[in-house]
């Protein structure tokens, strides 16, 4: 009996043992499956296409960069339209964020919905919605010349400024969307008791709402500069590629113009770095916010609309217009080109292009109907997302369980992917794959991969803002009734996450969708997109109305996506 | 109570994976049908895209009936692209057949040595101003005349040579690309100091400046701004007309070449020096040069064949604009000095 107990004991220490081993230890699988991912389809390829740049002409490429005076002034340049731009994005987003979650009006989740289109539009689609607003008989001039009389014309574009009012498109519904998750989960009674006890609400803004909201506005303001940091088409089209050359414009040129490689792999060297010292400035700061906010699991409901006080209405529809003007006015312009007979001046409306993408069937400007390439489109979507959400979830999760001091190392490594374009990493994991295991080099999942890697570097930083605010003894408490970490994860976790994970579903759907520049690298004709559809509706064929009608489709579709990945966010929630 | 909300939960639990699962499988099934590969190729080309869908399309089946081989075309967005691709992939490529590289890519295609030189037997049909690389690495399959394209609803009497177009009245209407990044561009440049001289085409770009309405990316958003009424002139292509009439029965749009002279963008193709069927890649260079391939270039590429015993389609002849006196540069004088004009470019013009 004796040698039982004394045998339960040994078997009780070793399960406890292992049941301390499986709660310190179960963010190793995890861990384990984000450092593969990036290992093999992002870090391997880069160094194995960089690397040859770099044995070209050793690492004084990359200081000739640094030292140019050309390159310092690309870099001046690039860093400056980087900070103004995500400043007027998170400087306009805030506004639309406290209207969403202070009131319920109608049709709020379609015009949330609407404000992510932009984020997939391609580059030549972006153009057209800046001509039709901006352009020399866009409607901005239309309305100056013909209504208000005057001589004066908005010559905005191919201007510095037009490259920031693009970003700013572009980017809005990031901000927009990471501060609204984090702001609709403020816990509203903190607000009242705070106003109970006599603050204004200025100073409730102030003390209680701020303090919550920032590190969601630092998680945004990162991802904001960096996208804008990268930019390579909108400077190009809205820009004149003269006067203004960003880092990546540079480095496009070298490497698929001029086949310089070794000075083309200095500045991605360059580029990846700046990415990595900023997400580890925004690490820094973030650790040393209040992380542990309690946060309501429920959604605020917001007041009614038409009870808010008149000036607040007004003041507010005036915002609402004038931010939706730069936000949704060029997708309203390329949806109207699309019905016209002519580009320019006369024509009359059409249904013509429609009909001929939607029943023209085989189309020779693309080499596959229209119709397959927007089947194709939507897999790759659909599979980038379950690849993309899953893993990064799982390094969210990881990063958050790991000991501080390995966190920050580990979580810059992750974010690798966000300091290359689209292209050079679409083109290093073909040449490495070439290599080393040729039947990917062909297969269509090389596409689904690229993309999932491009998604997946935001879809941290989303997740991670959401992981960051779960209160570590809610977890705590869970584990120590008996959940297994597994348990625990699925059923306390989870929820608390999820409003995050629906974010960051839905921009890694949105970045396949919207795909161009690793795409054109990467696709077969059978594999082509409704970006590269639209974008060789114009290279082949010239034919502008059907490739804005696509577009249009595009947009639509978008819209329809979002709407429904928002709606089923909604569902089995009580 | 809590027992009906958690079973209610995970029987969506349940239906979503399902869901999932199924959508997975459909997915992975459609990709699957969807690639209909044909048996392992004898000759891979490397290609700018829209080659596969039109002129790849028109001539490779009579190539691979002739020899009873089975060629691949891979396609990598434009001609720089392609090259890109063949350079970095180095001797690992699969590559026998590089095409798509023109005058402004020579000298770099050149320098990179990425090509095994090959004199095709029948290459004495191609007039000689059109052998723009003596070494025999790159050889030329076609041509086309850049111009300048103009919206005659916008323009009744347009310019006629490059000193009209630096007129006052011309003042902010030409879209012209950029030749960092635009072979169109680049040629449109190559056009300026073929007829102002290594000497000249500065201070005529100093002229030119102001009537320059914008300069783009590519040939694509240069186009596309005309096309939307930005500015009434374009630096495109000599069939451009020919090209809207076969497609559109439109002549709104028409082209230019300028009195001073027309240069023309040619455009090869050679042998990879990594290919492993060399033999084969050469028999495809003297193809590209038959009539089977050359009589399929006009309505297809929408350029002009190097082989002048082809037939030129009607539509060509008649709209197509052609120039009084062919001015060239010789390709040394390109290698040497490209960047350099280049450069002088980006200085007059920012």
């Amino acid at each position: 009996m004796d040698r039982n107990v004394a045998g339960d004991n040994v078997m009780n220490r070793g399960l406890s043992r292992l049941r301390n081993a499986g709660r310190i230890l179960h963010f190793i699988p995890p861990l384990a499956l984000s450092l593969i991912f990036i290992t093999f389809f992002a870090i391997l390829p880069l160094l194995y296409f960089l690397g040859t740049g770099f044995s070209e002409g050793g690492f004084e490429g990359i200081g000739n960069v640094i030292s140019g005076p050309f390159y310092r002034k690309v870099i001046l340049f690039t860093v400056a339209q980087a900070v103004l731009s995500f400043a007027l994005t998170i400087l306009l987003s805030l506004p639309m964020a406290y209207l969403m979650v202070k009131y319920d009006f109608p049709g709020k989740r379609a015009l949330l919905s609407l404000t992510t289109v932009p984020f997939i539009l391609p580059p030549l689609v972006v153009a057209v919605g800046f001509y039709s607003l901006f352009g020399t008989k866009g409607y901005v001039n239309l309305f100056l010349h013909e209504i208000l009389g005057l001589e004066y014309s908005l010559n905005l574009l191919y201007t510095w400024k037009a490259i920031i009012l693009a970003h700013v498109f572009y980017n809005f519904s990031i901000a927009l969307r990471i501060i609204h998750s984090r702001w609709s989960q403020i816990d509203e009674e903190q607000i009242l008791v705070a106003r109970s006890l006599g603050a204004k609400p200025r100073m409730a803004f102030l003390k209680i709402t701020l303090p919550q909201l920032i590190p969601a506005i630092a998680s945004a303001s990162l991802l904001v500069f960096i996208f804008c940091f990268m930019t390579f088409a909108v400077v190009l089209i809205l820009g004149d590629g003269v006067r203004y050359i960003t880092l990546e414009v540079a480095l496009y040129r070298k490497f698929f113009f001029d086949f310089d490689f070794s000075t083309g792999s200095a500045l991605a060297a360059v580029e990846v770095a700046v990415v990595l010292l900023g997400t580890y400035l925004y690490l820094r700061l973030s650790s040393r916010w209040g992380e542990n906010i309690i946060m309501s699991v429920e959604e605020r409901r917001g007041g009614r609309w038409r009870e808010a006080p008149i000036s607040h209405r007004v003041l507010l529809l005036a915002y609402l217009v004038a931010s939706l003007f730069l936000v949704v006015g060029p997708l309203v312009g390329v949806i109207l080109k699309s019905f016209q007979s002519e580009l320019g001046a006369g024509g009359y409306l059409t249904l013509r292009w429609y009909k001929r993408i939607l029943f023209g069937g085989y189309s020779s400007f693309i080499g596959v109907s229209p119709f397959q390439t927007i089947i194709n489109s939507l897999v790759f979507a659909f599979l980038t997302v379950l690849i993309t959400v899953p893993v990064a979830t799982a390094s969210a999760y990881a990063l958050r369980s790991l000991p501080g001091r390995f966190r920050a190392p580990v979580e810059l490594y992750l974010m690798v992917p966000l300091g290359v374009s689209g292209v050079v990493l679409a083109i290093s994991m073909r040449v490495f794959y070439l290599n080393f295991y040729k039947p990917l080099t062909y297969s269509p999942y090389i596409i689904v991969l690229a993309h999932s890697l491009i998604a997946y570097p935001l879809s941290l930083r989303i997740l991670s803002t959401g992981f960051a605010s779960i209160e570590k003894s809610i977890v705590e408490a869970s584990r120590s009734l008996g959940a297994t970490p597994f348990k625990s994860f699925l059923y306390v976790v989870l929820p608390l996450v999820k409003p995050y994970i629906i974010v960051s579903a839905l921009f890694s759907f949105a970045i396949s969708l919207g795909d161009f520049g690793a795409t054109l690298v990467l696709y077969t004709p059978e594999y082509t997109t409704m970006p590269i559809a639209i974008y060789r509706f114009i290279s082949a064929g010239r034919d502008f109305g059907s490739s804005y009608a696509f577009s249009a489709l595009l947009i639509l579709l978008g819209f329809v996506c979002f709407y429904a990945i928002d709606r089923l966010s909604k569902l089995g929630r009580k | 109570m809590s027992g009906e909300y958690t079973e209610k939960k995970s029987v969506y639990v349940v239906i979503a994976v399902v869901i999932v699962v199924l959508l997975v499988g459909a997915s992975i099934y459609y990709l699957h049908i969807r690639g209909g590969r044909k048996g392992k190729p004898d000759l891979v080309i490397y290609a700018y895209d829209s080659f596969a869908n039109y002129l790849g399309k028109a001539t490779i089946h009579k190539f691979e009936e002739k020899y009873g081989v089975n060629v691949e075309v891979r396609t990598y967005g434009d001609a720089g692209s392609v090259i890109a691709q063949v350079i970095s992939e180095g001797s690992s490529t699969q590559a026998d057949i590089l095409l798509g590289v023109d005058n402004s890519y020579l000298a770099k295609v050149l320098k990179a040595d990425i090509l095994l030189p090959y004199k095709p037997e029948n290459i004495s049909v191609v007039p000689d101003h059109l052998i723009f690389d003596k070494s025999y690495h790159v050889i030329p399959f076609d041509y086309g005349y850049i111009a300048i394209v103009y919206d005659s609803e916008a323009i009744h009497d347009p310019p006629k040579s490059f000193k009209n177009l630096t007129e006052e009245r011309w003042r902010g209407k030409l879209i012209i690309e950029n030749p960092l990044s635009s072979s169109t561009g680049a040629s449109f440049l190559l056009w300026t100091v073929a007829a102002f001289g290594k000497e000249g085409f500065d201070d005529y770009w100093r002229e030119l400046k102001p009537t320059v309405h914008s300069v783009h990316q590519g040939w694509d958003t240069a186009y596309e701004a005309f096309e939307n009424g930005e500015a009434p002139m374009v630096v495109s292509y000599a069939l451009d007309t020919a090209w809207s009439v076969y497609y559109y029965n439109s002549t709104r749009y028409r082209a230019i070449i300028m009195e001073e002279g027309g240069y023309a963008q040619i455009e090869g193709l050679g042998i990879v020096k990594w290919s492993k069927h060399v033999e084969l890649a050469k028999k495809f260079i003297e193809f590209a040069l038959s009539e089977d391939f050359q009589v399929e270039i006009a309505l297809n590429n929408w350029m002009l064949p190097v082989n002048p015993n082809v037939e030129i389609p009607q539509v060509i002849r008649e709209y197509g604009v052609y120039p009084e006196k062919n001015l060239t540069i010789p390709a040394e004088d390109i290698e040497e000095n490209f960047d350099a004009w280049i450069e002088t470019w980006q200085e007059i013009m920012s």
